[in-house]
């Protein structure tokens, strides 16, 4: 009975694994592609393509783009709700409720209807439209980033370290940075990551809101899957791996964090 | 005795609730004071706002002649032990207890001294390296005492420190509290609603409710004469009896519409009563035993239909439950209190 219901989970989880490679295996081997058109297999196999992509005067650029965007967005989400979140967390935990409904907004409100609404109200204001960006990206990503620290701050009184550490002559900032910030590390850390990638990968909004004038790695991948489908499988797998990076960042940390817990 | 700590007229509101109102106390130098009342007295609200901890009061806080009512917590020189330890768990124990020394940037071989002389003062020279979620609760009670008491501050304030602990290491440590204080002469304000150890190791105490003192005293003048019905019904287990009760008991030079409170232990036996012309007779019917350990607690129906509580210490002659019985009680041991 056992070794049969064993059976079934391999099974299950070896056909799930082969639906989700597929797709992956099938990019890579066609972006390493001489020609692949009429035949089962790929006839041959090259790196012209990665040449091809790599030394194009697009790509670099919009790699910094993406990137740039991904890290502004993270300053910002730390700038902003980092001390908001501790705050409610250690000072006012009734406002836990409130923010779980602003996190749960970016998931309800279309991404077409937010950039729509959001170009209305700042269209006659001087904000450069990239500020506009990076604002918007940080409110949708708040979700992800909030769900991150809102759990490292449960199971242990902050706020008695808090007022400990400013008792044994610390200030309030080097209470935070002294004490707080290296017991929440890697909920921030979670936290950063997602952000990041989110940021990073975003489409919809960017693509409305800047479009051509601000190509970042995600519209020139669309772009070049138009034009050339064997680059454009080449920036997919390159996409693909840098995802697989953060992720496995993530597991790292989120595992490392699962060891502190056992330890409690 | 000068007194270090004066507080003079605070009050505290959370929004509209006005929590502590127009209070005043003060600590002596150099003593154990236990702040004593129910949960939601306003004990660490107090206690709070005397760390530094709780700015939006009024009236004024003195520690040493100072005024330090707006000052910050961490320009205050005084330490505080939480319930929860407020330990830091990215730390060592000999980290935890060397940070506000670090904060203060004394030299290293200072550090060091002082932190080893507070692991042996504290018994734990064998864990210096441990974190703290590797430690028991009373370990890390111990780390957050040395981590306090290494600062030498001027006032030692403790908030439930032992509430989370089993009651054997909880009479451990209050023990040690005790011993720490008059050996290194700290000056210690204790919050408890515990009346049992506040009596046990305060050389003062405050009781506190509904954000007033009830009353000021040292264990025995607290237990013996308390001053109020809410005192004298936190305290001990005393029997609050009408005027009009105690007439009816026998006793006389009593107003019938004052209460008067007896304590449960000051009940005699026949064998150990010397008659008195000041004394009556009470019989009555023993109603129930209930064993408290080293006391025996019997609940006792007098003639009249009055329910007493009677203690004896647990190796006395035991009154026998059912029995008819006299009882004797002097006219000293009857207190009168305010309402």
């Amino acid at each position: 009975m056992k070794k049969s219901s064993n059976f079934g989970a391999k099974l299950t989880i070896s056909l799930i694994s082969i639906m989700l490679l597929t797709p992956i295996v099938a990019t890579l081997a066609y972006s390493l592609s001489t020609s692949w058109v009429k035949t089962i297999l790929p006839t041959g196999l090259t790196f012209h393509w990665y040449v091809v992509l790599t030394s194009s005067p697009s790509f670099l650029p919009a790699v910094l783009r993406s990137f740039g965007v991904g890290v502004a967005t993270v300053i910002v989400s730390m700038v902003i709700f980092l001390p908001v979140i501790f705050y409610i967390n250690v000072y006012e935990p009734k406002l836990k409720a409130k923010m779980r409904f602003l996190t749960i907004i970016p998931f309800t409100i279309p991404g077409i209807v937010l950039v729509t609404g959001l170009v209305q109200l700042y269209a006659n204001l001087p904000i450069p439209k990239i500020v506009v960006l990076i604002l918007t990206l940080t409110a949708i990503n708040l979700p992800s980033f909030y769900q991150s620290l809102n759990n490292v701050f449960m199971g242990r009184d902050f706020r008695a370290m808090f007022e400990q550490a400013q008792l044994l002559g610390e200030s309030p900032v080097g209470a935070f940075m002294h004490v707080i910030l290296p017991n929440i590390r890697s909920g921030v850390l979670v936290g950063m990551l997602l952000t990041f990638t989110g940021a990073f990968s975003e489409y919809v909004v960017t693509n409305i809101f800047l479009g051509g004038e601000f190509e970042t790695l995600k519209i020139y991948m669309y772009r070049l899957m138009s034009v050339n489908g064997n680059a454009g499988s080449v920036l997919t797998i390159i996409y693909f791996g840098f995802l697989m990076i953060i992720s496995f960042l993530l597991i790292k940390t989120v595992h490392g964090k699962k060891i502190d817990q056992r330890k409690e | 005795m000068d007194n270090l700590v004066n507080v003079e007229d605070l009050s505290i509101n959370f929004g509209k609730l006005n929590v502590i109102s127009e209070m005043n106390f003060n600590i002596k130098q150099g003593t154990l004071t236990s702040i004593l009342g129910p949960s939601g007295g306003g004990k660490t609200t107090v206690l709070r706002a005397i760390a530094g901890l709780n700015q939006n009061i009024t009236g004024k806080i003195l520690l040493d002649g100072q005024d330090i009512t707006h000052l910050p917590a961490n320009k205050r020189n005084i330490g505080m032990i939480f319930q929860s330890y407020a330990l830091f768990p990215n730390l060592s124990v000999s980290e935890n207890i060397a940070y506000g020394l670090k904060v203060q940037k004394k030299p290293q071989a200072e550090i060091n001294a002082a932190v080893n002389e507070m692991l042996a003062l504290v018994g734990m020279e064998q864990k210096k390296d441990t974190y703290p979620d590797d430690l028991s609760g009373g370990q890390k009670q111990r780390v957050a005492i040395a981590r306090a008491m290494v600062m030498e501050p001027k006032l030692l304030l403790l908030d439930e420190p032992f509430s989370a602990l089993d009651a054997k290491i909880r009479v451990e440590l209050r023990n040690q509290i005790k011993h720490y204080q008059e050996k290194l002469g700290i000056t210690m304000i204790f919050v408890t609603h515990d009346q049992a150890e506040a009596i046990a190791i305060s050389d003062d105490i405050i009781v506190m409710n509904d954000g007033q003192v009830q009353q000021q005293g040292s264990p025995m003048e607290i237990y013996a004469a308390p001053q109020n019905l809410f005192v004298a019904n936190f305290i001990g287990n005393h029997n609050i009896l009408s005027g009009q009760e105690l007439v009816k008991l026998g006793l006389k030079n009593v107003q019938g519409t004052l209460k008067y409170v007896v304590r449960p232990e000051l009940f005699e036996r026949a064998e150990n009563h010397l008659q008195s012309s000041d004394s009556v007779a009470i019989t009555g019917t023993v109603q129930s035993a209930s064993i408290l350990g080293d006391r025996v607690q019997y609940l006792f129906e007098s003639a009249p239909g009055i329910m007493l509580k009677v203690e004896n210490l647990n190796h006395a002659k035991p009154l026998t439950v059912g029995a008819k019985e006299t009882l004797y009680l002097h006219s000293k041991y009857v207190k009168e209190v305010g309402a």
